[in-house]
């Protein structure tokens, strides 16, 4: 290793270092745009800067029909993240108590919702819900919608997590007379709660930040995300950046939570 | 039936076209130390797991105290298990692991804690109670394990590889300590192993498996002494084995003929009858071998060149050329031969034994 | 031993391969869920597809006029063919930034910083797509940060019109996919032994060769999935084209919406999206194979 080292700390090592910093500049500049027109008075996002205000959030906290989708949003995505971790939950279960034959196939189904364009997704969705079910457009939709891709990503990240609770510990528990549930209550589900956590935490965020099926489905209920975009047709607010800095560090904190409990090991 | 503690009838188990289990039929005395011995993937877990509940057998009856029990599962039945890895609880402490199994009885919780502390009193362990397992070592974490399942005291208990994460020096104080406990609590132990020494040490009986089939059920001095198959003999311990025949029986004794046409004389007892002219192999443990001096008043005597002297502790390992054939000699390390000196070693008929 | 082939297997067997009630209890409510309101919705786009519609409504009469629409107007096909090459633009684009950013993370980094930035470099991703894409109006407007810098620099005297033209698209695209990308391929590189590295060096293998003996090619599946998911999801875009590219020159995606949103004919929208679909499996279909032909060790050609 020192070798190889000491030979690669040449001029490519410092591009390539320099690389690095470029690419994380172009990341990270519409975040920090966002936050810096947000704390800023004028009207137009242009340059020079002016004066520092927080007159843009005082805003956002008058606009009740903004707050309105906000709460929509809240409604929707704890819905859909506690729908999909139950869903996601059982069935990763199930898939540890049987060994399924078409067990890939299965995981296949799973993923597919996962990798089909929302944009497709929503069109379905919007006419079995509404053409066929004559479900008028809702929340309710929204929340039946979102579950479609967020269950399965529930289940593959509590699938992730019970692999790591050995077979052997349940099967202690049967031995010292736990029946399934008991089993389940005493056993998988502490010991699997990080993943559950994260489950729900990320199918929170998934659900909270979607805006095409929500577009497509929620009607007259416009989630936070459809009520942004109806905003930035109408032209540039300054409020905008506001919601883009509250969102921002919103999610920022709940997946930060997230992160710190799928990172979270087992003892022993 | 009733003074048989666990009885297995012809029990077989597949997985898919994989035979784990064969036709495996058993009888266990109450209180006593059974040991399943064999080289993994012998079926000598499977078997345990089917007593246990964890597996159902594919085909045949597993009896505990009389009663059939083989398709009932692991929560209804009265054998507990002590696993391989432990599997303790993680996020529960030494005192919640250890009462985990009268928690699910319903048990009063001041009771359930009396008796947990008695059970710690019992293993020696009595300052662990609020620990969490990871706190703990190896050998503690085994205990609290065996704790954990002889708190019901269960009739039967089940013990797969108990000791086998654990290393050489709390292994050898750990198996006396279980066979006392065994002794003490008068509880039927059937124990999975592939370490031959543990199983000599501990067990009442042993039963050897291979390939999925019971090879021998015996006490471990005839496992050693007598091995009924080829199998047996050379997993336990080490031994010669001569291929020949047997050329003729008196009334103790039977004559036994190598393929190079020496004649062995050997003690008929372990043998219920000895056909003449069949095809056999004479087992001689190495330690049963004299050299030298004392071989010479063996009945039994072969010439052979020293080839190699390996020194083990208070005894020396003799490799013994007989013209092509490696003879195993295990002498007095004070010994007065060196390679590669042509000696004399023999037995006497008490001390092989007659595979058929 | 012989063989005591005395024991039978019983039907015993043949009732463990049945799995047990419950795990059908776990395993059905999100099958159903799937199949309720995803499979059966994908196969409704396609029955509509095939129908018609008349005062915004869906009748059941079937009819290919929805098909025979889309191939013979030119729109439907300019729009398509935009969208495939900004497509295939996005893929090369995010390749070839990502590449280098992966090889650098994961050989000239020191290891305990690879993780940090692997994991600091999503966390611009956790604001709303839309919101994300109304920023790169800001910087790429012509009064923008981008341009005003340019004039800062004496580069140009008047600004470039880059938003509301499929370059600002293509910008909102290769923001996420490169960090994708750069995921995929990092975790690729990251698998490669670093004893085979310095194995290669001292058999005297120079720095390129080290590189396109063994780290291309062990990268190669990574680059392949990656290309896939770039391609469906920018293929699939509906925000970045329309926020930042504008109207004039709509991509597909933007044609789709419009069936919907505008003149609400959801049988040609489901027409576009089922030609949308077959052209996702196709690429799938296509590249899957690819990467199992490189998995298995037999790459050819």
């Amino acid at each position: 290793m020192t070798i190889l080292n000491k030979e690669r700390k040449g001029w490519g090592d410092r591009v390539l270092k320099f690389y690095i910093f470029m690419a994380f500049v172009f990341l990270f500049l519409p975040i920090a745009i966002i936050i810096v027109f947000s704390l800023n008075s004028g009207r137009y996002p242009s340059f020079p800067l002016q004066d520092f205000t927080v007159k843009w959030y005082k805003e956002l906290m008058l606009d009740s029909r903004l707050l309105g989708s906000v709460k929509n949003s809240l409604i929707v995505a704890a819905t859909v993240s506690f729908i999909s971790t139950v869903l996601g939950f059982m069935g990763a279960y199930a898939l540890r108590s049987y060994k399924l034959k078409a067990e890939n196939f299965f995981l296949g189904f799973m993923a597919a919702p996962l990798t089909v364009p929302t944009l497709l997704l929503g069109l379905a969705l919007l006419i079995f819900l509404n053409s066929f079910l004559s479900l008028q457009n809702s929340l309710l939709s929204v929340i039946i919608s979102h579950t479609v891709f967020c269950a399965p990503f529930a289940l593959f990240i509590i699938r992730a997590r019970l692999r790591n609770v050995r077979i052997s510990m349940e099967e202690a528990a049967w031995d010292l007379g736990a029946g399934r549930w008991q089993t389940v209550k005493e056993l998988i589900l502490p010991l699997c709660a990080p993943g559950l956590i994260a489950a729900a935490l990320l199918t929170f965020t998934l659900s909270f930040d979607e805006f095409i099926i929500a577009w497509f489905v929620s009607g007259f209920q416009p989630t936070l995300p459809v009520k942004i975009w109806t905003m930035m047709r109408g032209g540039i607010k300054p409020t905008i950046n506001a919601i883009g800095a509250i969102v921002f560090i919103f999610s920022m904190s709940i997946l930060l939570i997230g992160e710190y409990f799928l990172g979270k090991k087992t003892n022993g | 039936m009733e003074n048989i503690s666990v009885e297995l009838r012809h029990v077989t188990k597949a997985f898919g076209e994989v035979h784990a289990v064969r036709d495996l039929t058993l009888q266990v005395q109450p209180g006593s130390f059974l040991t399943l011995l064999g080289p993994s993937g012998c079926g000598k877990t499977t078997t345990l797991r089917m007593i246990g509940g964890f597996e159902r057998p594919s085909a045949g009856e597993i009896f505990i105290l009389g009663k059939t029990i083989a398709y009932e599962s692991s929560t209804q039945r009265q054998t507990n298990m002590v696993f391989q890895d432990y599997a303790l609880f993680p996020h529960k402490t030494v005192g919640q692991n250890i009462g985990f199994g009268l928690k699910m009885r319903g048990v009063k919780k001041a009771e359930i804690g009396k008796r947990v502390r008695e059970m710690l009193d019992l293993i020696n362990l009595s300052d662990v109670y609020d620990r969490m397992p990871h706190q703990l070592s190896g050998g503690q974490q085994q205990r609290v394990a065996l704790a954990r399942a002889l708190i019901l005291k269960p009739p039967v208990l089940l013990l797969d590889e108990p000791l086998g994460a654990l290393d050489a020096k709390i292994r050898k104080q750990l198996q006396l300590e279980l066979k006392q406990l065994q002794s003490e609590l008068g509880i039927t132990f059937i124990y999975v192993t592939h370490d031959q020494e543990e199983a000599m040490t501990m067990s009442d009986t042993i039963g050897i498996m291979n390939d999925g089939r019971l090879e021998q059920l015996d006490t471990p001095e005839k496992i050693y002494g007598d091995p009924q198959t080829l199998f047996v003999a050379k997993f336990v311990g080490e031994c010669n084995i001569f291929e020949g025949r047997i050329r003729s029986e008196h009334p103790d004794i039977v004559d036994f003929e190598d393929n190079r046409g020496q004649i062995f004389k050997l003690k008929k007892d372990s043998l219920e009858s000895a056909p003449v002219g069949k095809q056999a192999s004479l087992v001689v443990r190495p330690e049963d071998i004299q050299v030298a001096d004392a071989a010479r008043k063996c009945v039994n005597r072969i010439q052979g060149r020293v080839e190699e002297k390996l020194y083990s502790g208070s005894i020396v390992r003799l490799v013994v050329d007989r013209e092509g054939e490696k003879i195993m000699v295990d002498a007095h390390k004070g010994i007065a031969v060196s390679p590669p000196e042509l000696i004399e070693i023999g037995w006497n008929p008490d001390a092989g034994s007659i595979i058929l | 031993m012989p063989d005591q082939s005395s024991f039978k297997i019983e039907k015993m067997v043949k009732f463990r391969n049945f799995p047990p009630i419950r795990f059908f209890v776990g395993i059905l409510p999100i099958s159903l869920w799937e199949i309720i309101f995803f499979m059966l919705p994908v196969l409704l786009i396609f029955i509509v597809s095939f129908l018609i519609v008349k005062e915004l409504r869906l009748v059941f009469q079937w009819t290919l006029a929805n098909y025979t629409d889309i191939f013979s107007k030119t729109p439907y096909w300019v729009a398509y063919v935009r969208s495939f090459r900004l497509a295939l633009t996005a893929v090369v684009l995010s390749a070839v930034l990502a590449y280098p950013l992966a090889y650098a993370i994961a050989f000239v980094v020191p290891a305990r910083f690879r993780r940090l930035l692997m994991v600091a470099m999503i966390l611009p991703f956790w604001t709303n797509y839309l919101i994300r894409a109304y920023s790169w109006q800001i910087i790429l407007a012509n009064n923008g940060l981008f341009n005003e810098i340019l004039k800062v620099l004496n580069i140009i005297e008047t600004p470039i019109s880059i938003l509301y033209t499929h370059v600002a698209t293509e910008v909102g695209f290769t923001h996420f996919y490169m960090v994708l990308m750069t995921m995929l391929l990092y975790s690729s590189m990251d698998a490669i032994n670093r004893n085979l590295m310095e194995a290669a060096r001292d058999l005297g293998a120079g720095k390129l060769r080290t590189f396109f003996e063994i780290i291309f090619p062990l990268s190669l599946p990574g680059l392949i999935v990656g290309s896939i998911f770039v391609f469906i999801m920018s293929f699939g875009d509906f925000v970045a084209p329309s926020i930042l590219g504008g109207g004039k020159k709509p991509v597909f995606t933007q044609m789709v919406v419009d069936e919907i949103q505008g003149t609400v004919n959801l049988s040609m929208a489901s027409a576009l999206a089922v030609i949308m679909v077959v052209t996702i499996l196709i690429v799938l279909i296509l590249f899957l194979r690819r990467v199992e032909s490189i998995t298995a060790g037999s790459s050819t050609g």
